[in-house]
């Protein structure tokens, strides 16, 4: 306890210096232009869409555990509950960050209220988030407030459940009605996008309860059964994970334009496979490090793939923009897309550290 | 109702690039940007090797994935069958370029035409500056800048937002053909209305087999491509099998 209140000074520190990078970052950006980005017209989404695409998802799936116990009746979790719609909001925020400073004009948001288009899955997608994001932060009002089990609360713990599993529907078919874009088009990818975002959010509170058990001895020990649980769904859904990501390489390999398989990498399985096995073993799944490491590899692996997808599908110039550029592209970031990256990585981990102390996310019904 | 269309016939097309040049005097187009383009191939192996030169544009498509994804409409189908964009309520979501399968959007990376904002001159106390040139023959931005442009968009569309070919729906309420079908020292661009039997696009349609661009995605473009330009003749013989 006394480590982790000598580091919670320079920690902060360093977290707001992350909130003040990105505030910058995002002055800058809004006011020269996104040529910051290395991006161009054929590469068009790149690192800050990556990592909005990996908040948002690692978002909803911690929302969805968070309604194990609300909407599903598994009791064991709800002393993980408060905590996890605490991280889901934080998360979201951070994808908020990421997509709002991927935007090009921010001044004409008002106009997605404004003029709605119902057939656009981008419209859903940010309706859904919104909606979800007033619903967690309801419902953890409502938890602090003590009211766990009142009609209103399993309400919201639906509403919030039904966005979190549309929201991530939505994003996956973002790229999967895009019919110009054979790697993304399809439901292919809206359903690997739903199983992805569960697997990441038990992936990040695994990760999230041993590193807080390991920094500050905080996080109650009465959580030990509910993470126990989570390890063993977390195996689980790294094997659904991996079924999926095998079935999109097959899928990717029978194309009969082969330039349209480069989507998805087959490297990047041992990011699930490794994790995958180390769960089998009970022996290991009981052992603090390998609970820490196995979640921790399983989200970069995570990150990754979306990356991989992400850049996969717009590497190859369409139609005249081919001219005077190679028939693939590159794509290393810019510093200023990192710097987006730390902004949002910042600002979400200040929310968690505030929240844990100060939100008494321990609680549970009696 | 009008729909309007273009057919481009290859066989008069000679690739000068005048419809490119055109286009970028008449809609203020900033470095990189191109409503109208061409995409260039060269196939086979040396010494027998061929060309080919396709004049691009949108394709304002009767089902458009541009139209159809705009989160907020800024993207929406206008008079004529024309696929217009309002910059004002695009957010730069940049999904309409992502989603088009022909490549013809682009996005306003920059503030447009920087170079013309620039206050040094280019040979000290001999020429003037940029921005002073631009005062000079009172233009907005840029010294060549075209003011008919506002009537229907901004005249130069800001950093942040995408833009892309709109037809010259400002010349066409004009009674003006688009700028590139005017421009066009070969008529190889023959602009009309679809809906209009007796219409030259129709008869040209009637008369050739047309292809379009992308087709299969059933987007319905209205850009027809017609012939092939191909003087050359060969020996005749039935091939061989060794």
């Amino acid at each position: 306890m006394n480590s982790a209140k000598k580091l919670f000074v320079p920690w902060m520190a360093v977290l707001l210096a992350g909130v003040g990078i990105g505030l910058f970052t995002a002055i800058v950006l809004l006011m020269k232009g996104h040529y910051l980005f290395n991006a161009n017209d054929v590469l068009i989404w790149t690192l800050p869409l990556g990592g909005y695409v990996f908040f948002a998802l690692t978002s909803t799936g911690l929302a969805l555990v968070a309604s194990l116990p609300s909407v599903f009746g598994l009791t064991q979790f709800e002393v993980l509950a408060k905590r996890l719609v605490f991280l889901a909001i934080s998360t979201l925020v951070a994808a908020f960050i990421c997509i709002g400073l991927e935007l090009g004009s921010l001044t004409h948001m008002i106009y997605i209220m404004l003029s709605p288009n119902l057939s656009s899955p981008i419209w859903y997608m940010g309706a859904l988030y919104s909606l979800e994001l007033l619903f967690l932060v309801i419902k953890l009002w409502q938890m602090h407030m003590g009211d766990w089990h009142s009609i209103a609360s399993r309400w919201l713990g639906s509403a919030s459940m039904l966005c979190g599993v549309f929201a991530a529907l939505m994003l996956g078919s973002v790229f999967g009605l895009t019919e110009a874009r054979p790697t993304y088009f399809g439901p292919f990818i809206a359903i690997f996008s739903l199983i992805i975002a569960m697997l990441s959010g038990i992936a990040a509170i695994i990760l999230y309860m041993n590193v807080c058990r390991w920094v500050s001895g905080a996080c109650s020990k009465q959580a030990d059964a509910a993470v126990n649980s989570l390890t063993r769904m977390f195996g689980f859904m790294l094997g659904l994970s991996l079924i999926f990501y095998v079935l999109k390489l097959a899928l990717a390999s029978a194309y009969t334009r082969p330039e349209f398989a480069t989507a998805i990498n087959f490297n990047l399985v041992l990011f699930l496979l490794i994790p995958y096995a180390m769960m089998l073993s009970k022996r290991l799944r009981q052992m603090a490090w390998a609970k820490t490491v196995a979640p921790a590899i399983t989200l970069v692996g995570i990150f990754a793939v979306h990356m991989q997808i992400l850049i996969g599908g717009q590497i190859r110039p369409v139609g005249p923009k081919a001219e005077g550029l190679p028939q693939v592209l590159s794509y290393f970031p810019s510093i200023w897309e990192i710097l987006v990256i730390v902004a949002a990585v910042s600002t979400m981990l200040l929310l968690y550290t505030l929240g844990e102390r100060w939100l008494k996310l321990d609680a549970a019904p009696e | 109702m009008t729909k309007w269309a273009m057919v481009i016939d290859h066989q008069k097309c000679v690739g000068c690039g005048a419809c490119i040049i055109s286009c970028k005097n008449e809609n203020n187009t900033p470095d990189g940007i191109y409503w109208s383009y061409k995409i260039t191939e060269t196939a086979g192996t040396f010494p027998n090797v061929r060309y080919h030169y396709t004049p691009t544009l949108c394709n304002h498509c009767d089902n458009a994935p541009c139209v159809r994804g705009c989160p907020t409409r800024a993207m929406h189908k206008a008079e004529g069958g024309i696929t217009m964009h309002d910059p004002d309520k695009c957010i730069g979501c940049k999904y309409c370029m992502f989603n088009c399968p022909f490549g013809v959007i682009y996005f306003n990376w920059r503030k447009p035409h920087p170079e013309w904002h620039k206050k040094e001159a280019l040979i000290e106390g001999c020429t003037t500056s940029p921005e002073e040139m631009v005062d000079i023959v009172g233009g907005k931005t840029i010294p060549y800048y075209n003011p008919e442009r506002e009537r229907t968009l901004d005249g130069i569309r800001p950093k942040g937002v995408v833009e892309k070919c709109t037809f010259c729906d400002h010349r066409i309420k004009k009674g003006l053909l688009p700028a590139c079908v005017e421009a066009c020292p070969a008529d190889a661009r023959i602009f009309g209305d679809l809906d209009n039997p007796s219409s030259v696009v129709n008869q040209l349609l009637g008369k050739y087999r047309a292809y379009r661009l992308n087709e299969h995605l059933g987007t319905q473009p209205k850009i027809y491509y017609i012939r092939s330009f191909n003087p050359g003749t060969y020996l005749q013989t039935k091939g061989e099998v060794s």
